[in-house]
């Protein structure tokens, strides 16, 4: 069900990359409302961490309003359309700079890339 | 979670003429997860052994704090000591009449299909750490202490045994404390690193902290004296440079691709640096 | 843990018990071929045997737990490191005890008999090299180390501990020839033993106990040195307290004290030189046995004829000879009796119907041997002569037993041959060659007549009386006596049968005992108890006239003594010497003593 891969060597401390794991399955609709994550333990031991990582992770979760924490029976997605909205539009955002930052050190111009975007989004229409 | 369960104060434990721990101060906290890594004979295994009181200091004291019991404390030594000559059954009863364990979970003896009556001597090193993990497990253990076992075994069992741990972790707010110098699977256990060398501590970090506060600088040039470099490796194309402590200021006042690093890097780094220290006798 | 170690234990006894039994075979095979005395070589090699177990089963605590590769883990388990030795100690210790009932059981059925000095000697051995074993069960990771270790051990323990004594025996001027097996439990405070022994076992255990506190997985060495730390001066303290305790020890060597005729004081002891003390000098003999004991003195001469040999010693060259030398042996029974120049010497074996009579002849030191053997000894207990004498050239000598109710008394001829000369309800005498005995109806005077003793003389009032010269050990035929003394039986009431017109009067009714000092004076000693007093009389003819008392000595206690000899008597108390001559008592001063 998940696609994980922490990588140990990128900046972000690991329970933010757990966040960001669930956001992704989230957004991409493999996790739905209501859905129910895997417990603390099992996915510390899928992703070979430590519970606490994991652990802050979720509570984060919470705080942010993506899942929602029941006791005694775990943790459940449980997001707000507007919120929903919101996350997909910051982590669009954030791929797209990431794209961006890749493209420009490439050696990209701004042109090229219009282009480049306009063609793919064309194709992409095309074969909807 | 930041209850404090061992006082160490002055530990000091020399062999003849050698001081192998000096006047080492440390606390820990419970249900934290460290890592005791350093070069070889820096005195790990040693200091493990006296967290297991199976080393007695010369001078200063390993203090527990009183809920501390030496029934709740599990220690898997680099030897995986146990008595050869036992049946893997006649192991579980004594494990369990000393340790006072009236439940003992076969499930990971069933898992690896042990003969209860084969002597413990037949058994593989992997399957030994396992079993002797199992006796440990069965005593619900308040603190884990474990020696560079963990990649004498083969991946399929160190992977049970991972899971074994994580799930003392999560249960029992277990402390572990390994002694590790490679790291791979089990990096992202630990949240606390103690690098160990010629006795003593030379760095307490938390792991996440570690990874903000060094980098590398790969470069084909010299860099600035300015940045603090404490390791650096040559080869025929570049240097790497590895920079601690790494201060965010530095990026703006040296612009260069300052690279994160893994734990296993971070490590090899310090070690690298003890090494260059390092006189000839 | 228990469990574990009971198990533990046992397996190491099963090669120690293979070892034992298949120790034997070789000596059975000895038995065969050459008729050895194979208990006696098989009894030795036990006792090392069980000595070497004492130490194994010590030494062993750990190396089962080191030969499993174990021995971390033993030290994780939850129990303090003195905890871990109790539980190691325990079923060890309980073994060691169960092999030491074992050897008593095997000692009783042997028959063999060693001093209660051996014994003591060799169950604190037993003990204390278990004990050291232990302590040197953690110092050493190699069994082959610790096994050399222990063993050199052993052999240095028990030459320090025999030292000890040696050395304190030596320092006393005692001899040490026949050391170690055959000493008197008097003469020796044997309580002081086992304590010499544990001052320095000690030293062994604490250094053990304070540093296994502190015993971890370091590698030996660590452990070692502070092992000899606190070793080394625990052990000097315990060897200088251990000599001490033996040389108290052997400070009580009993002292045995006779005054001959001539006012010499000899004084004797175990494993003692002899001094013979004059007014003011003393003269230091060697003697190459444990024990003189004045026996008999006669002229310039005493003797030692108690025990297995016959010494002479002379009071006027201070010179010792060695007239015959009987080895000792079991269920052998030997007596003696002096006449003339001759001395004899009866051996009688336990249960066998004969008895074996040697004579001595003192000036030309020839002896000669002759047997008897009648139906009747064989269940005579402790044969005694108590006469001889010579009828037609045959010499005869007169054998009562030590029971005279049951056993009749028997005259044996030179030439071999037993009579049996009837019974008696009291122990006889041979006085003025007439034979006293007792019937339920009278005492009877007997004499030999034409070749058979005879009764002359009937004495009905005699029937409660016991006449007794007990004291002397040699003939009376030279010199006849006037009178003998004796008591009514089970009374207080002493007197005298009058040897020429066989009349018994009454002297008096006291309580103590008669002494003989032939020919002609005897003595009595009075003894109060309660009052600790001791009178001392002399009996004239039927008179008892008082010479002397002597308050404050209490006779029960085993260190005072009194003792009376043919020059006067002695008495010790304590260590206390006092001697007064006879006839006056009056006190003899000796200056070296």
């Amino acid at each position: 069900m998940f696609r994980l891969n922490i990588d140990f060597s990128s900046p972000l401390p690991i329970y933010q990359q757990v966040i960001h794991l669930v956001k992704m399955e989230i957004l991409s609709g493999r996790l739905k409302n209501g859905d129910r994550l895997p417990p603390i333990r099992e996915l510390a031991k899928i992703l070979k961490l430590n519970p606490n990582t994991v652990a802050k992770a979720y509570y984060t979760l919470e705080a942010e309003g993506i899942i929602e924490s029941k006791r005694g029976s775990g943790n459940w997605v449980h997001t707000k359309k507007a919120k929903l909205d919101s996350l997909r539009k910051g982590m669009i955002e954030d791929e797209f700079r990431t794209f961006l930052e890749s493209a420009f050190s490439l050696g990209a111009k701004k042109e090229d890339l219009k282009k480049l975007m306009a063609r793919y989004l064309n194709d992409e229409q095309t074969n909807r | 979670m930041n209850k404090q369960i061992a006082e160490v104060e002055k530990l000091t434990v020399r062999i003849g003429k050698k001081t192998v721990l000096n006047d080492i101060q440390v606390q820990l906290q419970k249900g934290e997860s460290v890592v005791i890594t350093g070069r070889n004979g820096s005195g790990k295994s040693t200091f493990l052994r006296c967290l297991a009181e199976v080393i007695l200091p010369d001078q200063g004291s390993v203090e527990y704090s009183p809920e501390i019991s030496r029934e709740k404390i599990g220690f898997i030594s680099d030897q995986i000591s146990l008595f050869e000559n036992f049946t893997v059954k006649q192991g579980i009863d004594f494990h369990s009449s000393v340790f006072r364990i009236t439940d003992f979970d076969p499930t990971l003896i069933n898992e690896l299909k042990l003969n209860l009556n084969q002597k413990i001597k037949t058994l593989s090193a992997g399957e030994r750490t396992l079993y002797h993990l199992s006796l440990i497990l069965s005593q619900k253990p308040q603190i884990l202490l474990v020696d560079e076992i963990i990649h004498v075994i083969d991946p399929f069992l160190r992977e049970k045994f991972l899971e074994a741990i994580i799930d003392l972790i999560s249960q029992l707010q277990t402390t572990v404390i390994m002694v590790n110098h490679t790291f791979s699977e089990i990096e992202k256990i630990p949240e606390r690193v103690l690098l160990m060398e010629n006795g003593q501590f030379i760095m307490d970090e938390k792991s996440e902290a570690l990874g903000t506060k060094i980098k590398k600088i790969v470069s084909e040039k010299k860099i600035p004296e300015e940045i603090p470099c404490i390791f650096r490796k040559e080869s025929s194309f570049y240097q790497e440079y590895f920079i601690y402590p790494f201060k965010e200021e530095l990026r703006k006042k040296f612009p260069h691709d300052y690279k994160d690093l893994s734990l296993t890097e971070i490590i090899k780094a310090f070690i690298g640096d003890q090494y260059a220290k390092k006189r000839i006798p | 843990m228990l469990k574990k170690e009971f198990r533990e234990v046992l397996q190491q006894l099963l090669y120690f018990i293979l070892v034992m039994a298949l120790l034997p075979l070789p000596l059975l095979i000895f038995k065969i071929f050459l008729d050895q005395s194979y208990f006696g070589v098989f009894y030795i090699l036990y006792h090392f045997g069980l000595l070497f177990l004492a130490l194994f089963m010590g030494a062993s605590l750990f190396s089962g737990d080191r030969a499993q590769g174990g021995m971390e883990y033993l030290i994780s388990l939850p129990y303090s490191r003195l905890q871990l030795a109790g539980f190691k100690i325990l079923p060890r210790l309980i073994a060691i005890v169960i092999f030491y009932l074992v050897y008593l059981v095997l000692y009783q059925a042997s028959g063999e008999s060693y001093s209660i000095f051996f014994f003591l000697f060799f169950t604190t051995s037993y003990l204390s090299l278990f004990l050291i074993g232990v302590s040197l069960s953690a110092s050493s990771d190699s069994f082959l180390v610790l096994s050399i270790a222990s063993l050199f051990s052993l052999f240095v323990y028990l030459a320090f501990f025999y030292l000890d004594y040696i050395a304190a025996f030596l320092i006393r001027g005692v001899h040490m020839e026949r050391l170690a097996f055959e000493v008197d439990p008097e003469s020796i405070i044997l309580g002081f033993i086992p304590l010499a022994a544990l001052s320095l076992v000690l030293p062994f255990l604490v250094a053990f106990i304070l540093s296994f506190k502190k015993f971890d997985v370091r590698p030996a060495k660590v452990y070692n040195k502070r092992y000899l730390k606190y070793f080394t001066p625990l052990i000097a303290v315990g060897l200088v307290i251990s000599f001490c305790l033996a040389y108290l020890g052997t400070g009580w060597v009993y002292k045995l004290y006779y005054l001959t005729e001539d006012h010499k004081l000899i004084e004797t002891g175990y494993y003692s030189k002899i001094k013979i003390y004059e007014k003011d000098r003393v003269h230091t003999i060697n003697y190459k046995f444990d024990f003189f004991w004045p026996y008999l003195e006669e002229n310039e001469y005493v003797y030692d004829m108690y025990g297995e040999s016959v010494v002479r010693l002379n009071t006027s060259d201070f010179t010792i000879d060695t007239l015959v030398e009987v080895p000792h042996e079991r269920n052998v029974y030997r007596g003696s009796w002096k006449y003339d120049q001759t001395i004899v010497l009866l051996e009688k074996k336990q249960f066998q119907p004969s008895l074996q009579l040697a004579l001595f002849d003192e000036s030309s030191k020839k002896i000669r041997k002759i047997s008897f053997s009648h139906e009747l000894l064989k269940d005579y207990s402790l044969p005694n002569i108590f006469g001889t004498d010579k009828i037609d050239c045959q010499r005869f000598w007169l054998i009562c037993s030590s029971v005279p109710m049951d056993n009749p008394l028997l005259r044996m001829w030179e030439d071999g041959s037993i009579e049996n000369i009837g019974m008696t309800q009291r122990a006889p005498c041979y006085v003025n060659r007439m034979l006293i005995t007792y019937t339920e109806e009278a005492l009877v005077i007997s004499k030999d007549i034409e070749g058979t003793f005879q009764g002359i003389m009937e004495i009905p009032e005699g029937k409660d009386w016991h006449f007794r010269v007990e004291n002397i050990r040699s003939n009376l035929n030279n010199m006849p006596l006037k009178g003998i003394y004796g008591r009514k039986w089970k009374s207080r009431i002493i007197g005298r049968l009058n040897l020429d017109t066989f009349e018994i009067k009454e002297i008096a009714e006291k309580l103590g005992y008669i002494h003989y000092i032939y020919p002609s004076d005897s003595y009595f000693v009075e003894i109060n108890r309660p009052a600790n007093l001791i009178k001392i009389y002399q009996l004239k003819e039927e008179k008892l006239e008082f010479l002397k008392s002597f308050p404050d000595f209490d006779i029960r206690e085993p260190e005072n003594r009194l003792e009376v000899c043919k020059g006067g008597i002695i008495f010790k108390k304590g260590k206390k010497i006092k001697v007064y001559d006879f006839p006056d008592l009056k006190e003899l001063e000796f200056k070296k003593l």
